[in-house]
């Protein structure tokens, strides 16, 4: 018993050592990538992609279902963005409010008798509007599955540009984000297939006229904290997978995927609670099969703000259905799990997705059960048990500040000092106890996967208002 | 496993609690420290970005010597900022004085050396610059970084040489790429031929004509760019050509420069296999607006690919005056999808309310009425429900319930309800009058019918 007890203690260790390895690795990665994005920044002029006439159009796909606080402004600062040629397609997914009232109202809807062909099955579409006041929206009224990816596809069998840009409806983009998100479509060599952008939280800061005039901090510590583990995951974690072309997940709230290749997937998994992800894990395999080069890339800059989850019910039935998301894609994809013939991403992303992602929350809860259960029955030493907890504690603070350093050089949203002292402090407490109840959460996740609960509970959302004047 | 155990207890992990605790200390230590000199850096940059506006005429004309800024690493580096960011936009005088001020306060020969002494980053940075001067002089030296045997440093000088944009510069990239192939991303050297060949479209055309298969598409797309009317050569041997792109951006071309003839080469290429070639085609047609052309354009609303099928109805939605006869011809083809594209893009482009709105002119009344009925049995019921649930006038809403009703669909009526049900007062008022004739229609329709059963 004592030897399986420190066995498994040492297996932790060694676990958490790698965690923290492949994320130092990680954040070595995306500090270059950060660098080599900032130099094609400088030189690429996006004012020039803006006027040529080889940028290709864009279709806005914009899925709402609820979505009456916030649809008029999201969908009104889409139609403002700066690009050459975008055409804005929304779909009500059988909302029960007033959402595609206020589209009618604010927009001038006219419903016409376009006859929307499903080249990827949907459930039923009941009415396709435009609007009167910008030729450029279309609003698709359809009837909801419960799905996201059905709705996706409903705008995706719209689409007539060649590239289709996902953006959720409670999502502002800023206002360069599309020449920002395609700028390394147009300037590489390489295939690029999709591209993602980075999310950041809404909360907080001032918005007028669906557009953020001034970026702040949320005041509420759980929301302030998911600020920081936004910035570790996409500009350590995703900037640095997409440097290695291991990137599998571009968010569904903002990413920029080849039509004709989504088209030939058969669109997004309707049966997929992670539809993003898997969309992207498809794309790989079906790439792959085809011995196609291409690359799946990150940037950085083109900036989407949502609204994240401002309580703990909310939050963590969130990260519940991330974790289903999860579990569900790589168990729909499990052929490409160590195969060879998927190159890196069978051999190491992959892998890396089963082992440290999902199957950490129950690594790390049994795995801390047992140690406690040895530290207290004096088969390991304190000392040991101690030190574990507390170099555990200190690589995680250095991961946070690394991202919080990440931000400070290459991106600098948060300019004010308060905000920057507050962000800092907050590493000290994501670790502990912030981390403790996400792992909770995603085990809670992991058991509906395992039962086939696949219960969705809708956010509750405030809506975009302007944050009080402070004083800073 | 004990010795390795009891390693990870001592010395391993306190060591490892040691780099963790020291990183987090110079990361934050970094952090602040780097955050409180970029505040004294930007408070002086701006300071002296201030100076340097306030005094610009006088930097311009050389009242103040430019050994006062030159010399200043960060004075410079702001006064070239102005003067790249002014030549942008600047034309007449003010260019002819920024450029000499470029050359003779030695900016220009700095950046000149640079491009050709530095490496790396510094290398690609100068040669950008030197692009945004736009100075014919710069050619040479990024002639010279054409050579480079590495691709980033060719894709940067292509572009460069894109901005300054002279026939010189676009010799010498056509000379490079047609030497070996480059790596460069097919828009950015789109971009710079076209800026470099803009104005000579027929020096273009016989390159376009002699290059081999590799190059054709590529400097035939540069040509659908640029190409303009009065474009001398044989643009039409280009629908001819073997490769699918090259005619596709003979499509172009030809809707561009519209030389004699190109409507009848157009109508070839809508026959052509390769979707794309039809779709582009389409497009042209709508930029030469030939009403000859609208069987052709017909024959693309019939077509198997959905896109080229939304750009023929597109551009006949484009065609003004002629909605009845392509209303009529659109009919003809029995083909639903066809009609349907037709009549969305009608509605999209405004000209079914325009159709509306010509109901109130005694000479286009009937032309009018005529199309409404056959976008109405294409499909645009709803959007004429809608547009009398907007209160038109009292003749127009009469005239358009009238048509409605008589299109004896057996769906109007319930839909007419519905709309009604959420429109306002003056919308509940115009759809009462439809739903009375409606109903009207549907007794008249009834009587007629009687006596035959």
């Amino acid at each position: 018993m004592s030897e399986f007890l420190k066995a498994c203690s040492f297996a932790l260790f060694l676990y958490y050592t790698a965690t923290n390895v492949i994320y130092f690795a990680l954040l070595c990665e995306a500090i270059l990538v950060a660098i080599r994005h900032r130099r094609l920044v400088d030189t690429v002029g996006h004012e020039r992609l803006r006027h040529s006439s080889s940028t290709p159009p864009i279709s806005i796909l914009v899925p709402a279902h609820n979505e009456e606080k916030t649809i008029v402004e999201a969908v009104g600062s889409l139609l403002r963005l700066n690009y050459p040629e975008i055409e804005v397609i929304v779909v009500n997914d059988g909302s029960t409010d007033h959402t595609l009232a206020k589209l009618q109202t604010h927009f001038d809807l006219a419903e016409t008798d376009f006859v929307h062909v499903s080249e990827i099955p949907t459930s039923p579409v009941r009415a396709v509007y435009m609007s009167v006041k910008d030729r450029r929206l279309l609003v698709i009224d359809k009837e909801s599955c419960g799905r996201k990816a059905d709705a996706m596809n409903a705008a995706l069998n719209a689409a007539s540009a060649p590239f289709v840009c996902a953006v959720d409806a409670d999502a502002i983009l800023e206002k360069d984000a599309l020449l920002r998100i395609m700028a390394p479509a147009l300037t590489d060599t390489g295939g690029i297939v999709a591209t993602g952008g980075i999310i950041r939280a809404l909360n907080g800061s001032v918005i007028e006229d669906g557009e953020i005039k001034s970026v702040r901090l949320p005041r509420g510590t759980l929301e302030a904290l998911q600020v920081l583990e936004y910035l570790r995951s996409f500009l350590i974690g995703r900037q640095g997978w997409a440097g290695w072309n291991m990137l599998l997940i571009i968010s569904g709230a903002f990413g920029v995927f080849r039509r004709d290749l989504c088209q030939r997937m058969g669109g997004f998994r309707t049966s997929a609670i992670g539809e993003d992800f898997d969309l992207i894990v498809r794309m790989h395999r079906y790439l792959r099969d085809r011995k196609q080069k291409y690359r799946i890339c990150f940037v950085p800059d083109p900036v989407c703000w949502t609204e994240v989850p401002s309580t703990l019910k909310s939050l963590s039935s969130q990260r519940a259905r991330w974790q289903n998301g999860l579990a569900e894609v790589l168990w729909l994809n499990r052929g490409m799990l160590l195969n060879p013939r998927y190159g890196r991403i069978g051999l190491i992303a992959i892998p890396y997705q089963w082992l440290f992602e999902l199957l950490a929350p129950v690594i790390e809860v049994s795995g801390w059960a047992l140690m406690l259960i040895a530290a207290v029955s004096g088969l390991l030493s304190n000392a040991f048990f101690v030190s574990f907890f507390v170099l555990g504690y200190l690589m995680g603070v250095f991961i946070s500040i690394a991202s919080v350093l990440m931000e400070e050089m290459a991106y600098h949203r948060y300019n004010a000092w308060r905000d920057l002292i507050r962000l800092v402090a907050l590493c000290f407490l994501e670790y502990f106890p912030y981390r403790p109840m996400n792992t909770l959460w995603r085990l809670k996740g992991l058991w509906f996967s395992v039962t086939g609960q696949n219960a969705w509970q809708p956010m509750e959302r405030v809506g975009f208002q302007p944050a009080p004047p402070s004083g800073d | 496993m004990r010795f390795v155990y009891s390693l990870a207890a001592s010395q391993v992990l306190v060591l490892a609690l040691a780099f963790a605790v020291l990183g987090i200390a110079l990361i934050l230590g970094f952090i602040l420290i780097r955050r409180l000199i970029r505040s004294r850096y930007f408070w002086r940059r701006d300071a002296l970005t201030l100076y340097v506006r306030r005094n610009w005429r006088q930097i311009v004309n050389g009242e103040i010597p430019v050994e006062r800024w030159f010399m200043q690493p960060m004075a410079c580096e702001i006064v070239q900022e102005i003067v790249l960011d002014r030549v942008d936009s600047a034309g007449g005088q003010e260019l002819t004085d920024l450029q000499s001020l470029l050359r003779v306060s030695g900016l220009l020969d700095r950046q000149i050396h640079a491009a050709r002494q530095s490496q790396g980053w510094r290398r690609r940075k100068a040669l950008v610059t030197l692009g945004r001067m736009q100075l014919p002089e710069c050619v040479p030296a990024l002639v010279e970084a054409l050579e480079d045997r590495r691709d980033e440093v060719v894709i940067y000088t292509i572009r460069a040489l894109g901005q300054i944009g002279n026939l010189r510069a676009g010799e010498a990239i056509f000379q490079r790429i047609s030497r070996q192939p480059v790596a460069c991303p097919a828009p950015s050297l789109e971009t710079a031929l076209a800026n470099c060949f803009r104005g000579n479209a027929s020096i273009l055309l016989p390159l376009v004509l002699e290059a081999e298969d590799r190059l054709r598409p590529l400097l035939a797309r540069v040509l659908a760019v640029i190409a303009a009317p009065g474009i001398s050569g044989d643009v039409l041997t280009l629908t001819a050509d073997p490769l699918a792109d090259v005619r596709a951006s003979a499509a172009r071309i030809l809707g561009r420069a519209q030389p004699p003839g190109a409507a009848s080469a157009l109508a070839e290429l809508a026959r052509d296999g390769e979707w794309f070639v039809r779709l582009r085609t389409m497009v042209a047609l709508r930029e030469i607006g030939d009403p000859s052309t609208i069987p052709d354009l017909i024959a693309g609303l019939c077509d198997s690919n959905r896109l080229v099928r939304l750009r023929a109805a597109a551009t006949l939605a484009s065609m003004e005056g002629h909605e009845e006869r392509i209303l009529h011809l659109a009919t003809l083809t029995g083909d639903r999808y066809a009609m349907q594209a037709l009549v969305w893009e009608m509605e999209r482009s405004g000209r079914i309310t325009r159709m509306v709105e010509d109901l109130a002119s005694d000479e286009r009344r009937r032309s009018a009425e005529s199309g409404l009925r056959m976008a109405i049995a294409g499909g645009a019921t709803r959007m004429i429900v809608n547009l009398i649930s907007k209160g038109p006038g009292t003749d127009v809403r009469q005239n358009l319930a009238r048509i409605l009703a008589q299109s004896g669909d057996p769906a109007l009526l319930r839909y007419v309800e519905q709309v009604r049900a959420t429109a306002d007062d003056v919308g509940q008022q115009a759809l009462r009058t439809l739903v009375a004739s409606i109903q009207t229609a549907h007794v008249s329709s009834a009587a007629e019918r009687a006596p035959s059963a």
